[in-house]
Parts: C-alpha cells; sequence; structure tokens
C-alpha cells in the first residue's frame, strides 16, 4: 500500500464490513486496515515517539480487532472509535513497559539537570526533543495538543486528575519552549 | 507603561492560549498581550510548537504489519485491548491568530522534519534482537530481514563481539541464521553470564558479503533489574565504539551521567572525553561541581564502595586536584581486598603519575600480581620501555602478547630499540606471518569481510615491519634488517614502508629486491618525489620507465580492490551561507572528496588538521573538496579557518548528505569520480590523494600528481 490513506464517513457498505471484521474475515480486515491504518500509527507514533514501536502498536490493534469490534456499537465513526482504540493500546503498551518509562524519565531528567557545554546545545534538533519529552509528559501533550481531548477525557485515559493532567501540560510546554526559544 | 506593572503567569498564559480561561481573566489577558511584546511571544510560541508538533509527518502504514497481524491471529493469537472508550475528544478550540511569518518559519522547520523522519524509517534496521533489555545471561531471539543482499542465501553467519565487565572481548561466530517461510531468518543467541554487552554482524558463510549495518553494528546491552542499562555494559558499549564512532562514545558518556548521575565513573568518563574536546577553562568549572557534589556524598557511609572511591580519585586526577586524588586512591585501596576495575585503573593513573621509571615497572609488576588485564599488560608495556631494562622489556612484552596475542609484530620495532629481542621476535614475525597470522577469523572485525581483513592486516604488518627492518640497520643487524625488510615486502602497497623497505634491502646488498620496492614508491604519486629523489637511491636503467608504467597500473588495480562503484540514489542538498545548494551543483563534474567533519568528535579535529594540505593538494590535480559540517552548530567553520583552511563548510542541517552516503560518524571521507559515483567509502585521510589518483583517467591528472 505504502501510502496515504482517507477515512469513509457514511460508507453502506460498513455494516457488511464491520460483520466481517467481527467474525475474522481477512479480507473485512484488510479493507478496515486500508481505510484506518494511517490513522491508527499516526496517533501511536505521536504517542509512543517510536516508528517500531508505532508499527508493534498498529499490528496489535489489528490483531485484537475482531474481539474489539465487537464492542463498537457505531456510535460516531469508525475512524474516530479506532483512534481512540489506538490511543489506549498505545498507552497500555507505554503502562506495561515500566522499565522503559523509567529510563525515559531518568533520561529526560539529565536534560534539565546536566551542564552541557552550551555550543552542543545546538546539535539538538527538535525532533529529538520530542523523542526525549518524558513519555508521560509527552502523552498528556499529545492527546491535548494533537488529539483534543479534553484535561478530564485525558484524566480518565491515564488514571490521573484533571489538575496532574494539566500540570503535565505545563511542564510538557516548558520542556518544549526551553529548547525551542529562539528556534521557531 | 502598564503592562511592566504585572505580568501574567506562565500557567495563565498556558491557559489563555488553551482558551481556557473564564471570560473575565481572558480579556484582562488579552489586553496586556496588546501592549507587552515578550507574553505575546510566549503565547505565540506555545502555539508554534503545538502547530510544528501536529505537522510532525508520521511513517506510512506497511501492508506488512497487516501481513504479521494476519499471521497472528491464523496462529491462534489473540489480543484484548483496552475498551473503556473515554467518549470522543472536544474539538480543539480555533488558534487565535497565526501571522503569516510564523506559517513560514513553520513550513520551514516541517520541511526539516520531514527528512528526519524518512531517514528513520529508510534506516530502520534489518536485524531486531529480542527481548531488546535482556538480564545477564538471557537467551536472545535474533531476527534478521536480509534483503537483496543475501537473497540467494538460505543459511547467514551471525557474527558477534561480545564483551565482559572486566574489560575481556572476543569475537565469536554467534549462531546460523536460518531463513523461514516468511523470508525473515532466525537463529537464537545464548549470552554467557558473563557478558555485559554484545555487537553483531551478519555475512554470507564464507565471510565474503556482509551487512554490518553501515558499520554502526546491531548491539545490545545487559540490563539491571531496574530496567536500566548496567554501568559495567554502558562502559563496554563506549569501549566498544570508540575506534569506530568516537561521536558515538561520547554520547554513551554523556548518557552514563544521565543514568547514573551519582557514579564517579560516570562522570570521570566523560570527562575525559570531554578533554579532548573543549578548553580546559569552558569545562573545568561544572566538573570541579560535580566532582564536589560526589565528594560529599562519598562521605555519606552508605555510598562508600570501594570501586567508586577508586573512580572518584581518577576523576580528581584528571581535574589536577592531587590531594583529592591521593585520599581517595589510599582510601579505595585500603577498603578493598580484590581491586575491582575501577581501583585498578585508578592504580594504573597513580603509577602513570609517579615520576621516576623504574619505580612504576616495580609498582606495575605489583598490580600484575593482583590484577590482570590488557590495560594493565599495554600500560607495563610502555613503562617498561621507558626504563630501557631489557629484562623488563621482555617480561612485559611477554605478558603483552599473550594478553593481546594480535599485536605481537607491533612489538618488534620498539623492541629492536631495547635491543636483545631481534632473533625471537623476527622467528616470531616469520612464524606470524605463515599462518594463521593475516588470515585469523578471530582477529577480523564485524565490519570487514575476510578479504578486506586480511588486506587490511598486511598493510599495518607492512608497516611494522619496515619500521622493525630500519630499527634493526641502525643496529647494524643486517642479517634481521634484512629478514624483516623481506618478509614485509611483499605484503601490501604501504608506500612509505616500501621506501623503508626499500633502503633496508639496498644496504644489505640485496639490489635486485631493493629497486622491486623502490619502483613501487616511485609509482605511488604520495611517494613518488621521495622515492625518485633519495639519496641512496641507485641509478635507474634503462627500463626503468616501463617498470614504472607497470608498477603504476598494479598500484590502480591494488587500490581499487578496496574500491565500489555506487551511484546515489539522490542529490543531496546543502546550505552555505543562506543557500541551499545541490551536491552535483557543487562538484560541477570533477572527481570530488566529500568529508564529513564534526567540531565535536576527537579524532575528526585530528584529521581536520590535513585539511589545508589535502584541499591544496586536490585542487592542484583538478578535484575538489567538499567539507560538509554535520552539526549544524557553525562552530565548524571558524575551527578549520583557524587551521588554516579558508575553502567552503557546508551544513547538512537536513541529514540529507549523510543519509544518501550512508555516513554515521565523523571524520568520513568518500571519493567520487567525475561522474558522480562513489568509488571509495569510508577512506583514510592518509589514502585519499592516491585513490583520486587511481579513478582519474587523464593523463594530465596523473602526471600532475607523479611529477
Amino acid at each position: 500500500m505504502e501510502a496515504r490513506n482517507e477515512p469513509m464517513s457514511a460508507d453502506p457498505t460498513e455494516a457488511g464490513l464491520l460483520a466481517g471484521a467481527r467474525g475474522g474475515d481477512h479480507d473485512a480486515l484488510t479493507d478496515i486496515f486500508r481505510r484506518y491504518s494511517q490513522q491508527v500509527l499516526d496517533v501511536a507514533y505521536r504517542l509512543t515517539a517510536s516508528p517500531d514501536e508505532a508499527d508493534d502498536v498498529l499490528q496489535d490493534v489489528f490483531v485484537g480487532l475482531p474481539e474489539a469490534l465487537r464492542g463498537y456499537d457505531g456510535t460516531g465513526s469508525l475512524g474516530a472509535w479506532m483512534r481512540r482504540l489506538a490511543t489506549r493500546a498505545a498507552l497500555l503498551r507505554l503502562r506495561s513497559d515500566r522499565r522503559r518509562l523509567k529510563w525515559q524519565q531518568r533520561a529526560a531528567m539529565e536534560g534539565r539537570s546536566e551542564e552541557r557545554p552550551p555550543s552542543v546545545e545546538g546539535w539538538i534538533t527538535l525532533q529529538r526533543y520530542l523523542e526525549r519529552m518524558p513519555s508521560d509528559l509527552r502523552v498528556v501533550y499529545v492527546l491535548k495538543e494533537v488529539e483534543g481531548y479534553a484535561h478530564a477525557d485525558i484524566a480518565e485515559l491515564l488514571g490521573i486528575t484533571a489538575g496532574a493532567s494539566e500540570v503535565r501540560l505545563h511542564r510538557a510546554r516548558r520542556f518544549l519552549k526551553e529548547r525551542l526559544r529562539g528556534k521557531l | 507603561m502598564k503592562w511592566l506593572i504585572r505580568h501574567p503567569g506562565e500557567r495563565e498564559l498556558n491557559r489563555f492560549a488553551d482558551g481556557a480561561l473564564e471570560d473575565r481573566e481572558h480579556a484582562r489577558v488579552s489586553a496586556h498581550l496588546a501592549d507587552c511584546p515578550r507574553c505575546r511571544e510566549e503565547v505565540a510560541l506555545v502555539r508554534r510548537i503545538a502547530d510544528g508538533v501536529r505537522m510532525i509527518p508520521t511513517p506510512l502504514a506497511r501492508d506488512e504489519v497487516l501481513r504479521r497481524a494476519l499471521a497472528r491471529r491464523a496462529a491462534g493469537e489473540r489480543v484484548l485491548l483496552p475498551m473503556n472508550d473515554a467518549g470522543a475528544p472536544r474539538p480543539r478550540r480555533a488558534t487565535r491568530f497565526a501571522p503569516a511569518a510564523i506559517a513560514a518559519m513553520l513550513t520551514l522547520m516541517v520541511a526539516s522534519l520531514v527528512v528526519s523522519v524518512r531517514v528513520l524509517e529508510a534506516d530502520r534496521p534489518a536485524l531486531r534482537l529480542y527481548p531488546e533489555r535482556p538480564v545477564a545471561g538471557e537467551a536472545l531471539t535474533v531476527e534478521y530481514h536480509g534483503g537483496a543482499l543475501f537473497a540467494d542465501q538460505t543459511h547467514l553467519a551471525l557474527r558477534a563481539r561480545y564483551r565482559t565487565a572486566d574489560d575481556r572481548h572476543w569475537q565469536l561466530l554467534a549462531g546460523i541464521l536460518a531463513r523461514d517461510e516468511d523470508g525473515l531468518y532466525r537463529t537464537e543467541v545464548q549470552l554467557p553470564d558473563s557478558v555485559v554487552y554484545a555487537a553483531f554482524a551478519v555475512e554470507d558463510l564464507h565471510g565474503q558479503r556482509l551487512d554490518s549495518n553501515n558499520r554502526e553494528l546491531w548491539d545490545v546491552m545487559v540490563h539491571g533489574e531496574d530496567g536500566l542499562p548496567t554501568l559495567d555494559a554502558m562502559t563496554a558499549r563506549l569501549r566498544d565504539l570508540e575506534p569506530r564512532d568516537w561521536g558515538a562514545a561520547y554520547d554513551v558518556a554523556r548518557e552514563m551521567t544521565r543514568a547514573y548521575p551519582d557514579s564517579p565513573q560516570s562522570w570521570a568518563t566523560r570527562f575525559s572525553y570531554e578533554l579532548r574536546l573543549f578548553d580546559r577553562d569552558s569545562i573545568f568549572g561544572a566538573h570541579r561541581e560535580q566532582f564536589a557534589r560526589l565528594e560529599r556524598a562519598m562521605a555519606e557511609p552508605s555510598q562508600q564502595d570501594a570501586e567508586a572511591m577508586a573512580w572518584l580519585g581518577v576523576y580528581a586526577l584528571d581535574l589536577g586536584t592531587m590531594d583529592s586524588a591521593e585520599l581517595w586512591i589510599r582510601r579505595a585501596v585500603a577498603s578493598s581486598d580484590t581491586p575491582a576495575a575501577g581501583d585498578a585503573y585508578a592504580l594504573l593513573v597513580s603509577v602513570l603519575h609517579a615520576s621516576d621509571a623504574a619505580a612504576r615497572v616495580a609498582a606495575m609488576d605489583a598490580l600484575w600480581d593482583r590484577y590482570r588485564s590488557r590495560a594493565i599488560a599495554h600500560v607495563g608495556w610502555q613503562a617498561a620501555i621507558a626504563t630501557k631494562d631489557q629484562e623488563a622489556v621482555l617480561r612485559w612484552a611477554d605478558r603483552y602478547s599473550k594478553e593481546r596475542p594480535s599485536a605481537r609484530l607491533t612489538l618488534v620495532p620498539v623492541a629492536y630499540a631495547a635491543g636483545g629481542l631481534r632473533p625471537r621476535l623476527a622467528s616470531e614475525a616469520r612464524e606470524f606471518l605463515a599462518s594463521p597470522g593475516l588470515g585469523d577469523e578471530t582477529a577480523r572485525p564485524l565490519h570487514l569481510p575476510s578479504d578486506g581483513h586480511v588486506r587490511a592486516q598486511a598493510r599495518r604488518f607492512q608497516r611494522v615491519l619496515s619500521q622493525g627492518a630500519v630499527i634493526a640497520a641502525e643496529a647494524e643487524d643486517t642479517l634481521h634488517a634484512r629478514i624483516l625488510a623481506e618478509l614485509g615486502l611483499d605484503l601490501a602497497w604501504e608506500s612509505e614502508a616500501l621506501l623503508r623497505i626499500a633502503r633496508t634491502l639496498w644496504t644489505a646488498g640485496e639490489r635486485t629486491r631493493a629497486l622491486e620496492a623502490l619502483v613501487r614508491a616511485e609509482a605511488d604519486p604520495e611517494t613518488a618525489h621521495s622515492a625518485a629523489t633519495a639519496e641512496w637511491a641507485p641509478p635507474r636503467g634503462s627500463t626503468w620507465a616501463s617498470r614504472l608504467a607497470r608498477a603504476r597500473q598494479e598500484l590502480r588495480e591494488y587500490l581499487m580492490a578496496d574500491g565500489v562503484i555506487r551511484y546515489l540514489n539522490a542529490d543531496p542538498r546543502l546550505l552555505q551561507k543562506g543557500s541551499r545548494l545541490s551536491f552535483s551543483s557543487i562538484r560541477a563534474g570533477q572527481p570530488t572528496v566529500i568529508a564529513f567533519f564534526s567540531r565535536y568528535c576527537a579524532p575528526a579535529l585530528h584529521d581536520a588538521e590535513r585539511l589545508p594540505a589535502l584541499a591544496a593538494a586536490l585542487e592542484e590535480v583538478g578535484a575538489r573538496i567538499v567539507v560538509v559540517d554535520v552539526d549544524n552548530t557553525g562552530a565548524l567553520e571558524p575551527y578549520l579557518e583557524a587551521l588554516g583552511y579558508h575553502g567552503p563548510v557546508y551544513r547538512d542541517d537536513r541529514g540529507e548528505a549523510r543519509s544518501v552516503f550512508h555516513s554515521s560518524k565523523t571524520a568520513d571521507f568518500f571519493v567520487l569520480d567525475a561522474s558522480g559515483r562513489v568509488r571509495f567509502e569510508h577512506s583514510a585521510p592518509s589514502e585519499i590523494l592516491r585513490q583520486v589518483w587511481a579513478i582519474s583517467t587523464s593523463s594530465d591528472v596523473s602526471s600532475v600528481i607523479t611529477d
């Protein structure tokens, strides 16, 4: 495929498609993949900041999709539902790998405390800043700024309070601002 | 002006940017922003960043992922996805303002992101190791996607270099990868318990075709229970990277201070790198503060670990605070019965700081009795040479050659200087070259195929043997001078070495063989002048011109054995003084050397010193050099100017050139012919001029170089 796909709305064949996919039919899953895989991958990539991890999330979503679709009642578009499913799958992946989180947090903390020779600072591109942001901050930042979730929804997704979500957003913004000031 | 009276807080400005303020507060902040450029910029920056993040391109969904997902389902696997739906996100509030200038800058920024993301995807490693964070002694599953390189191979060799915490390392055939029905090669590797780091490369079963991940290899570090790579594993990785990518090794040193900020070893290691990169004045302040912090922490009884104390001593030594160094090293030694790597190193450093050479060797002997390693053997060997004490030299030559068999021949010239070892090392050289010598597979670097390894070894030994021959000749030991020169003559085409060999053989009366060496040296543009004008050189006969022409042709063939023919798959664009230029327009149809440099890589800085002479020599033969700054900080250009290089320095700010050339380190040189094809990759600076000569068919170029 190797091409961006677009969601299809109000598709008369969607009901049949969903029935087939719920039954694990490969053709139906392939069709859904062609329509929505890019949206799923986009969400997963932004949350994990890793193309490999994003691929893994996409793969997991499609392995588990037939069973998951039994919980989709047709309210709202399938594309939006798939994005939320991808969000939860990516968060689950990040959360289940505590070691990785801890490593990322420590690696990111150094970014604030480390005395780096000033001229070295210029090496770091925006891309690397995003990858280096602690994942707990990045997740909130992406959910709020890219996916458009409200703090209350983020709080529910992450099992934190809305206030904590706001604080993390604030910290994430400060993390990026401190590094990107004068460069954008 | 009223906006000077009270600025809104950062959080308030964030809430304003989100549209989350109550109407009254919103109006107040709006009024403030109308008059306050600083706060306005704060809000604009938050929005610019968010817009940039939203516009970051993502990788493309690949059918392969679907195929794998369906295969997993077909195999009966099920994944229970989290299903408690949090409801649809609320619509994002519209951005209140987005000036055209901001949009334009964002476009620029995002353009650079497009490239970096594409590079990321293209460079995705073809070999994967599971688990990615193994613990000591864990079995690894290795999965490799071979691509076209190995399309005809059902089985591949997985070579590895293992490293232990105590600095032992060895190379081995770690496993045979077998191709499965899905086209992927797989095998399992059991890491020995002592191994903390492993690097891998894949090759065919004959060692002729090789995938070294563009010389970066694939590697894995052993992790602790806390999920972090262990300090030993990071140290081993750093040691493995240093000879092949110094900049990456420095990155690891910095990562060590992030992962283990309370470890003196982390900071001492990092400091040792930064000493080679920066002015002392610019880094000493920060490191002295770190040292003081660590010293305070070490005063806590719970922190009194012998190895950590020893590393604190090493850190103090490098900082030049000798009193502290002695204190901590003494404490480390007193509190440890069995020296660990850190305090062994500390002892080594203290030995090196001793003033008397004989005392130093005695201290090294004592250390050797307690702790043995290649590093200690190396330092002991150097200390012994300094004493000129033949017994000590012999003793440490034995120790060093046992610790590092492949270094045996490098002992030759130095041992000759000390005397007494000539017959023994000459015979060792003969035996070594006979078998297995140059073809010793255990010494083959992971990034070299078998024949490339033999050629590299041959070049090295030719240099060593020629040096040994000269030293023997100076000692009037004609017999061994002749033996060593003869052994070295046919090994390779290191022209400086050939000149030395020619002179030694001529002096020893081996005139026919001397002329064989001389004509080869004279055929090489690098040494042609020295050979043609050497005072000792014999008169050339009438056939010399034809012999020289034949030797030049042989040299071309010899050089081209290490060459490639590779077409660039894109025309990278480089930035120079605000203009973006295509590489093809810069090279303008000339033979070209592209040189990737970094201001922050010590070996690159060393190579940079050659740049002015190299650029002048290339210009003389109608070739050009394109110097590329990979840091994108602008720090390289003034540095090179101070060295005397005044040519243009191009910035690879988008990483396009590095991607197209497959360059991941600095300094890194590539030689291209006039058609723009890459003919030599990762060239040594000393080889560049004759490589350009080899690919230049123009007689003008040849004559300019050789005359």
